[in-house]
């Protein structure tokens, strides 16, 4: 990722980009399907990769939903193969955030690590080891990774120790505060079987961290409150192993609460959103970018909506939006976001705002989307004000999750 | 036939009893002339014709068939294992196949049991020269005694009055066919005179006992030709079945000596001296974790093993306890099941020398290839054993307190018609389980035995092992057999020690 000289470079080079921004290319974008696989290739290649490591039901799953806010449906259908040994889940899948690999070889014997760490390792961030804290039988999981780590010894490990409550004596309930970062009293068998994981996997190699997470992710109906308890341990220990750029997309995930309008296409706008966001640090293809992915996300929720965009269509949603008032807008709101942030990032402040204006247009250009949508749908059309409402809230909820992503990408 | 003497002594009696019948006897011909002189001698033929032919009518429907062969059940011994129960099958058909034997003479007789023998000897030794001989005197001479006992039994089972009848009497009744034989044509010549006569003297009478012979005669043929399937059959099955166990090494040891090797057997490794009845071997097999440990000691009744969540102690270790029926038996720790090379193979060695399985599962371990891969090598392991019965297995399902909902514990819970949502998990994991390890629902028992709360369903779960005692015992003999004819070199020795004193004493 080249470094902006100054940021004063990086934001002129944005600013150009936005004056030179036109409804045309994005109503471009929608109308082509090979556009709109371009912007999703592209932010494939881009999301960094989680690889999983751990048995049948050690809680995965539920990991990977807490971590992405994706309902259970969603990751239980979103995983793909792709080696012979492991899958993908690409989160939201239209415009990837971030990426989940799974080993499911793992049970097989002599299960070679080879094809998936070359299927993966340009992206793989972080090694995430999911063991049941009452399974000792590890072998498998413990030589997939001393094998992984061999090869990139560097990659940091977080080791996820689930199911705790089976290790609790009758009847089950999380001791509170959560006492595993502050050495406070836990039940016996429980520590014994924790301490026995942290021996055996501390000696795994290689130079990167291994953090042991203890954490019990339920179901909210399994009357073991919290649900997610150890969540923000895990969160921790991420942002401990991870990049500041790929915890920020995590982070994203994590703030992104949504809103009505858009259900079931939240990930999915804030997918292009963040794809949006990433293209404008290349200052070079932000221009043509945007457009592009902004076009990309409109066909995609047009789909999801059962509507087909015209041109015309295009043209009244911009126009309800007021383009060139509310992009201004947004811009000089960016601006005064990114001012503040300049004293923490100052060296890339410029880059900063640049991302931020078009992570917060794009985001809320999906949701004023899907206020339209419906009124097309509907056949009742979404008057301009609704709209604008839709566009201006999720604004304001755009620069929630900026600020929740801390330092906004690179 | 009846003693001159006997009648003198009698003879006042006898005269005094024939004065007596005399005048009822005389009613006969009065009764016959009365009918004569009034007319109704054909009303009276009418009626006794009807009487008989209504008698015929009532014997021939109740008449049974002949039994036929298919209809008996020939038990097949349930406790060989797959090799000897084909070669009974063999057998069985040909049994089936055969035709009945006239009984006119030995030879025959002897000729169909050494075509029975030779099947057998065929189904064992499809390449020897001369399949007939590969087997030992004492072999050939405890098989005789075999034959001779089941003989007898189904002889008892199969001909009605056996039992009754003495050897005396078998002869006596022989000798008077031999006789009734010479005197045959005179009484023959004889009885038809009096046939042709018979209308004229009674013809009523003389029409009733035509109807009747017929009768009979119909009922003795086919309870004849009944008779005579069953004794062949008999003979077939019975030779048969000690061919078998002549051919499969069962005849080497007597009942006595094969409680002794059995015992022998289970206490492999063990110090104590050998004391019938033979103790079985349970092994309670499964993945490190599954419980197999805490399942030990609620079975022995007192802690014999160490419980700890920690992967137990390499290899696999013996402990002695009560079986539920109350008797000595050894219950083996295996090695914790793993991916890891060897592992398989080292529990399935272990598979073989046990008498029944006990394959634990937690119920919340979903990761079951390795249960998978190992049941699987289990049961090859069998299939290349044609000459072992597979132990039983019964499935026990741990860990089942740890299902949703995880607050709630208020066993007894029915898994058969479950009512609640933790019944509902433990049902739902038992199917799971079930499916994945290949297993009939039946065989899979679900217990608790978390070491805080006082252990859930092991009293079923011993009456489920109490229940495969029985094929316990089989699988237990068909090892002691195949365990025996497959080396026992110290018997050998021991024998012809045995031998060597007993000539040297003389």
């Amino acid at each position: 990722m080249p470094i902006q000289k100054n940021w004063w470079t990086g934001l002129s080079q944005t600013l150009r980009g936005w004056f030179s921004w036109s409804a045309k290319d994005v109503a471009a974008g929608a109308s082509s399907a090979r556009a709109a696989e371009a912007v999703t290739f592209r932010a494939i290649e881009a999301a960094p990769i989680i690889w999983m490591l751990g048995k049948v039901q050690s809680g995965k799953t539920s990991i990977v939903q807490r971590l992405t806010r994706a309902s259970e449906a969603e990751v239980g259908e979103g995983f793909r193969p792709v080696t012979r040994t492991a899958r993908i889940f690409d989160f939201p899948p239209e415009a990837p955030v971030v990426r989940f690999l799974d080993t499911r070889g793992l049970g097989e014997s002599g299960y070679d690590p080879a094809e998936d760490i070359a299927a993966c390792e340009r992206q793989a961030q972080l090694l995430l080891l999911v063991l049941r804290a009452g399974d000792p039988a590890q072998d498998a999981v413990y030589e997939a990774t001393r094998a992984i780590r061999a090869r990139h010894p560097a990659w940091p490990v977080v080791v996820a120790q689930t199911w705790l409550h089976a290790l609790y004596p009758f009847p089950p309930s999380h001791p509170q505060p959560y006492p595993f970062d502050s050495g406070q009293e836990i039940p016996d068998a429980l520590a014994r079987a924790l301490a026995h994981q942290r021996r055996k996997f501390s000696a795994l190699g290689g130079t990167g961290a291994v953090i042991f997470v203890p954490l019990d992710f339920t179901r909210p109906d399994d009357g073991l409150a919290p649900a997610d308890y150890g969540l923000d341990a895990l969160l921790a220990a991420l942002s401990e192993a991870l990049p500041s750029a790929v915890m920020a997309r995590i982070d994203a995930l994590h703030a992104d609460r949504g809103g009505k309008i858009a259900a079931g296409s939240r990930s999915a706008i804030l997918g292009y959103a963040v794809a949006a966001g990433t293209a404008d640090a290349l200052p070079i293809v932000a221009i043509a970018a945007v457009p592009a992915i902004q076009g990309a996300m409109l066909r995609t929720l047009g789909s999801r909506f059962s509507v087909e965009w015209t041109a015309a269509d295009i043209g009244s949603l911009l126009g309800a939006v007021g383009t060139a008032a509310l992009v201004r807008q947004g811009i000089g709101f960016a601006l005064k976001q990114a001012a503040k942030l300049i004293p923490v990032y100052g060296q890339i402040g410029g880059a900063a705002a640049a991302s931020l204006s078009s992570f917060a247009f794009t985001y809320a250009l999906g949701y004023a989307a899907c206020v339209y949508l419906k009124g097309r749908r509907t056949g009742i059309a979404a008057s301009t004000g609704d709209i604008q409402d839709a566009y201006r809230e999720a604004l304001v909820k755009a620069f929630d999750i900026f600020r929740a992503g801390r330092e906004w990408p690179k | 036939m009846i003693d001159p003497g006997l009648l003198k002594v009698f003879r006042r009696e006898l005269i005094a009893v024939a004065l007596l019948v005399v005048p009822p006897l005389l009613l006969i011909p009065l009764g016959g002339l009365w009918l004569l002189q009034r007319g109704g001698t054909l009303a009276f033929l009418a009626i006794g014709l009807g009487c008989a032919v209504i008698a015929g009518l009532i014997m021939l429907i109740g008449k049974r068939k002949p039994p036929s062969a298919a209809a008996e059940a020939i038990e097949t011994p349930a406790d060989w294992p797959e090799r000897e129960r084909t070669a009974f099958e063999k057998v069985e058909r040909f049994s089936r196949e055969t035709p009945a034997l006239s009984f006119a003479s030995q030879a025959e007789a002897i000729d169909l049991a050494h075509r029975t023998v030779d099947i057998v000897a065929r189904h064992y030794r499809p390449d020897a020269a001369s399949p007939l001989t590969a087997f030992t005197m004492p072999e050939a001479l405890l098989s005789l005694e075999s034959v001779a006992r089941r003989l007898r039994r189904g002889l008892l089972l199969a001909v009605p009055l056996s039992d009754r009848l003495t050897v005396s009497q078998l002869l006596w009744l022989s000798a008077s066919v031999e006789k009734a034989g010479r005197l045959g044509e005179t009484a023959q010549r004889i009885y038809s005179l009096y046939r042709i006569a018979r209308p004229v003297i009674n013809p009523a009478g003389s029409v009733m006992a035509e109807v009747r012979g017929l009768i009979q005669d119909e009922l003795l043929t086919s309870a004849k030709a009944g008779l005579k399937n069953r004794l062949t059959r008999l003979l077939v099955i019975e030779v048969g079945r000690a061919a078998v166990e002549l051919y499969s090494g069962r005849m080497r040891l007597d009942p006595a000596e094969l409680s002794e090797a059995a015992a022998s057997a289970a206490r492999e490794g063990d110090a104590k001296p050998a004391s019938p009845p033979a103790p079985l071997r349970l092994l309670i097999a499964g993945q490190t974790n599954a419980g197999k440990s805490s399942l030990i000691n609620a079975l022995a009744r007192s802690i014999v093993a160490r419980v700890t969540p920690l992967p137990g102690p390499a290899g696999f270790a013996c402990f002695e306890t009560v079986d539920p029926a109350g008797q000595t038996c050894i219950l083996v720790d295996a090695a914790g099941l793993s991916a890891a090379p060897g592992a398989i193979e080292a529990l399935v060695a272990e598979a073989v020398k046990a008498d029944a399985v006990l394959w634990t599962v937690s119920a919340i371990q979903a990761a079951r290839d390795a249960d998978v891969r190992g049941l699987r090598a289990f049961r090859a392991a069998f299939e290349r054993r044609s000459d072992l019965n597979r132990p039983p297995l019964l499935c026990v399902v741990t860990h089942i307190d740890q299902l949703r909902p995880f607050a709630e514990w208020d066993p007894p819970y029915d898994v058969a018609v479950p009512a609640g949502p933790k019944a509902r998990s433990i049902r739902d994991a038992m199917d799971a389980i079930a499916l994945d390890l290949g297993m009939p629902i039946g065989g899979v028992v679900p217990v608790s035995l978390a070491p805080d709360r006082e252990a859930y369903n092991v009293d079923a779960l011993r009456l489920r092992i109490s229940e495969s005692l029985p094929a316990a015992r089989h699988a237990q003999l068909s090892r002691t057999y195949a365990r025996d004819s497959r080396g026992g070199w110290w018997r050998e020795l021991g024998r012809l020690y045995h031998g060597v004193r007993t000539i040297i004493a003389d």
